[in-house]
């Protein structure tokens, strides 16, 4: 320890030392990806009012789970489970809207979906102490396979005018409804884990797990509501999903848990838990949105897309790297 | 006339215009065993990391066998024959025994194409032989014992042809019988010509095993002497200056200590480590709590603390049953744990936020964080334990051990606790840094708090408690007061049972 409070000074002496690049490299890097459509798409229709509230729209489901992502994440935790737990949800509030429960019971049989899935990932990990990579990997395929018997892989639609209107593709004024329903669980998601001792406890477990538990604090339960909070972030992102699209289907959220995942660590979490910022993960979000949309309007296929996508986002945490001593 | 293998002369070294050595001065003779004391920041780390390569100086000379010499990287210091023996091991824990003593200089076949697994095992297996321990090379290193892998990581040192090894802090977690193994291979080592620098908070063990003693202080050398010329108390004054030296003696405290007990403890047990403890303590005493590591003195204050299950006796706190770790915290009981690092700190947070994590609800206010009043408390614990922190908002892992400690039990006296339990508080922590704890603990106790107290430095054990419970084998085997302990050797001899 005393070696580095001897490297210290010289730490201190430079300014931009101060500047943490790793937490603030997302801004910089959305800020870029944006000037770069803008520059080269810019007339193309990307700088379109219709098609940023578009990039919006199709990032809200994203963003939700990244933000629940961020307590998992930052507690110390991993949940590979919501892309199937949002499909799970998608699919269970369709068919109990169909089933003639109506818009309330819908979106509560989603809901419990999503408990549901939470406290079984939850009670694997505190209880029976098993890593949550591999209990929430095995939740992701059991769920996708709950998923596909449940529907013979078939759509459910559904025709509900309330859960349309709730979660649909609908816009208040110019700002569509999914995307205000980010920007809304984003800035509880903030006040949560910034400014409640809840956050901090988030924080403290995933630091260090043990002092948390000497400094009194019940970890176990700590983590379980962090699985809820994925499980329920998820969930709700399924029926975002389905509003969306009118018609849940299996598939939902397929590869959402990478995503979001990728999201959380470029927006300046620590993937060792510790250590988490909710307004990074959004913005992170919306960077990744960012780039899909500019790359399929500057007319890349689907495989170019991936390529170039993955580039960004593993450059962008390298560079995002504090400067070798 | 001995001869010096090592002659270090005049050693300056800064940081950022900050002078860490101040033409320091450090020899070493052939075959000693020579320790180098002082507190944290007076040298030491910097001497000695100079001497392995790892900094250049900036003014001085180096001579190994009367041969000045230059080290750019911890390579040349290697080859020059100079290893380090680090706190925290540099073992890799999946691989053998054998794979980590050779690890980077494997004997090898076919134009250095591969290893030769079993020269490599038959080697090992000579090395540690010769220093009789009984470790099996073909063993993965996670599985021995603290003691053990602190064997193979000195026959790595061994397995370079080291003739200068450096021993930062080696006792630091080994156990009584450990050490005494680390001993008998240290004498060992000298008689092959090895020579051993050793860095050590533990006075006792200096006098056991050191031949000379360098004493540092604020960069510079300020005493080099035969261990047998220097007694403790000119140890003590030449490392801290004789100001602060007097906080390490017994003072008689004129608190009354007569009042209704505060803690009482009733037949505890822990599974396979405490059977049928019972002891009070009053408010405004100082106890403490002595026995042989491994002896069940962790256990007993866990239990008490309400971290680790027993499985019978109760625990009382003013005449009420605590029956978990949240009611323990509730009725007033702190715990400063035996390992700051892992059981204490939030390392990569500040220390704002270590202070307050015992204290969330008290820093909340209609159900959010009150970070300003928490940063007002941290600042003012800061100012009141002497800490050495630029602000309330520095990472504690920037600190050294003797702050981290401190920050640790700033965190259970925002509480103002009844029961304050600090096991091995000055462990690994730098003299001035002790010097400050002590003198803090005893003031915590005038204000009427009862304080139990671990340690395995009995002189400091001796200096503090009013009263003392002596733990063998998972048993209060026998309770003095301090007047009647007659002297170190008394406890020494009371703890073996």
């Amino acid at each position: 320890m005393q070696y580095k409070a001897e490297t210290l000074p010289q730490q201190r002496s430079a300014i931009l030392g101060r500047i943490s690049w790793r937490e603030n490299i997302v801004y910089i890097c959305f800020a870029g990806v944006l000037l770069f459509f803008a520059m080269t798409i810019g007339d193309k229709g990307f700088l379109t009012v219709s098609n940023l509230f578009n990039i919006a729209r199709t990032t809200a489901m994203i963003a939700v789970i990244s933000v629940a992502m961020t307590f998992i994440i930052s507690s110390g935790e991993l949940d590979l489970s919501v892309g199937s737990t949002a499909a799970l949800a998608a699919l269970v509030s369709a068919m109990a809207m169909q089933a003639g429960y109506g818009f309330v019971g819908g979106v509560v049989a989603g809901l419990l979906c999503g408990v549901a899935v939470g406290l079984v990932n939850g009670f694997f990990v505190t209880v029976i102490s098993i890593p949550s990579f591999l209990v929430t990997l095995g939740m992701m395929q059991l769920v996708r396979g709950i998923d596909m018997r449940i529907t013979y892989t078939n759509p459910v639609p559904v025709r509900n005018e309330t859960f349309d209107t709730v979660f649909g593709p609908g816009s208040i004024g110019v700002v569509p409804i999914l995307f205000l329903w980010a920007l809304g669980v984003a800035i509880i998601g903030h006040i949560v884990l910034r400014y409640t001792p809840f956050g901090r406890q988030v924080l403290a477990t995933g630091g260090n797990r043990v002092a948390a538990r000497y400094s009194g604090i019940n970890t176990n339960r700590t983590k379980v509501l962090c699985f809820l909070i994925t499980g329920l972030g998820a969930a709700l992102a399924g029926m975002l999903w389905t509003g969306m699209m009118g018609t849940a289907r299996y598939n939902f959220g397929e590869g959402a848990e990478l995503a979001a995942i990728a999201a959380v660590i470029l927006g300046g979490t620590s993937l060792f838990g510790g250590k988490g910022t909710i307004v990074g993960t959004f913005v992170g979000a919306l960077l990744i949105g960012t780039i899909n949309n500019g790359l399929i309007i500057m007319g890349l296929d689907v495989s170019e897309q991936m390529m170039v996508a993955g580039a960004i986002i593993v450059l962008a945490v390298a560079f995002g790297k504090k400067p070798a001593r | 006339m001995q001869t010096n293998v090592l002659e270090m002369r005049d050693i300056d070294k800064s940081f950022a215009s900050n002078p860490v050595l101040r033409r320091a001065g450090f020899s070493l003779r052939k075959g000693e065993c020579h320790a180098l004391m002082g507190e944290n920041g007076a040298g030491k780390s910097t001497m000695m990391k100079i001497l392995t390569g790892v900094y250049f100086r900036d003014g001085g000379t180096v001579e190994i066998d009367g041969k000045e010499v230059v080290f750019n990287a911890p390579r040349d210091a290697e080859n020059a024959g100079i290893a380090m023996i680090f706190q925290e091991f540099s073992l890799i824990p999946t691989l053998t025994v054998a794979q980590n003593i050779f690890l980077g200089h494997e004997p090898k076949r076919t134009r250095n194409a591969f290893i030769r697994d079993a020269e490599m095992v038959r080697r090992a297996r000579a090395i540690l032989e010769e220093f009789g321990e009984n470790i099996d090379p073909r063993a993965r290193v996670e599985e021995l014992s603290v003691g053990a892998k602190q064997m193979v990581e000195i026959a790595k040192a061994l397995s370079k042809n080291a003739r200068i090894i450096v021993m930062d802090e080696p006792t630091a977690s080994l156990s009584e019988k450990e050490v005494e193994t680390l001993f008998r291979l240290v004498r060992q080592l000298k008689e092959q010509g090895i020579s051993i620098v050793y860095i050590s908070h533990r006075m006792a063990e200096i006098y056991q095993i050191c031949d000379r003693i360098t004493a540092m202080r604020d960069g510079r050398d300020i005493l080099t002497a035969d261990t047998r010329d220097v007694t403790m108390e000119d140890l003590i004054r030449a490392m801290l200056g004789s100001e602060r030296k007097a906080t390490m003696e017994w003072v008689q405290r004129s608190v009354d200590t007569s009042g209704v007990p505060v803690l009482e403890v009733e037949n505890l047990h822990v599974p396979g480590a405490v059977r049928d403890v019972s002891f009070a303590l009053r408010p405004g005493e100082i106890v403490g709590l002595a026995g042989l590591t491994g002896s069940g003195r962790t256990e007993i204050v866990e239990a008490v603390f309400g971290i680790r299950s027993a499985d019978g006796g109760t625990i009382k706190v003013d005449g009420q049953a605590i029956r978990s770790n949240r009611e323990a915290i509730e009725a007033g009981i702190g715990l400063v744990p035996e390992d700051r690092r892992t059981q204490g700190l939030v390392l990569d947070h500040s220390l704002k936020d270590n202070v307050m994590l015992p204290n969330l609800s008290r820093f909340t206010r209609k159900s959010f964080v009150r970070d300003a009043a928490a940063r007002r408390a941290a600042t003012t614990h800061i100012h009141d334990l002497n800490i050495k922190s630029e602000s309330a908002d520095q990472q504690v892992l920037l600190l050294s051990g003797g702050n981290q400690q401190k920050i640790v039990l700033a965190k259970w006296l925002e509480r103002k606790p009844k029961v304050l339990i600090l096991d091995e508080p000055t462990i690994g922590v730098d003299i001035g840094a002790k010097a400050d704890l002590v003198m803090k603990i005893r003031e915590i106790a005038d204000a009427g708090t009862a304080v139990l107290v671990i340690s395995s430095e009995f002189e400091e054990l001796l200096a503090i408690s009013d009263r003392l419970l002596v733990i063998y084998d998972g048993t209060l085997i026998a309770e003095m007061d301090r007047q009647d302990v007659q002297s170190e050797e008394a406890l020494h001899h009371a703890v073996q049972g």
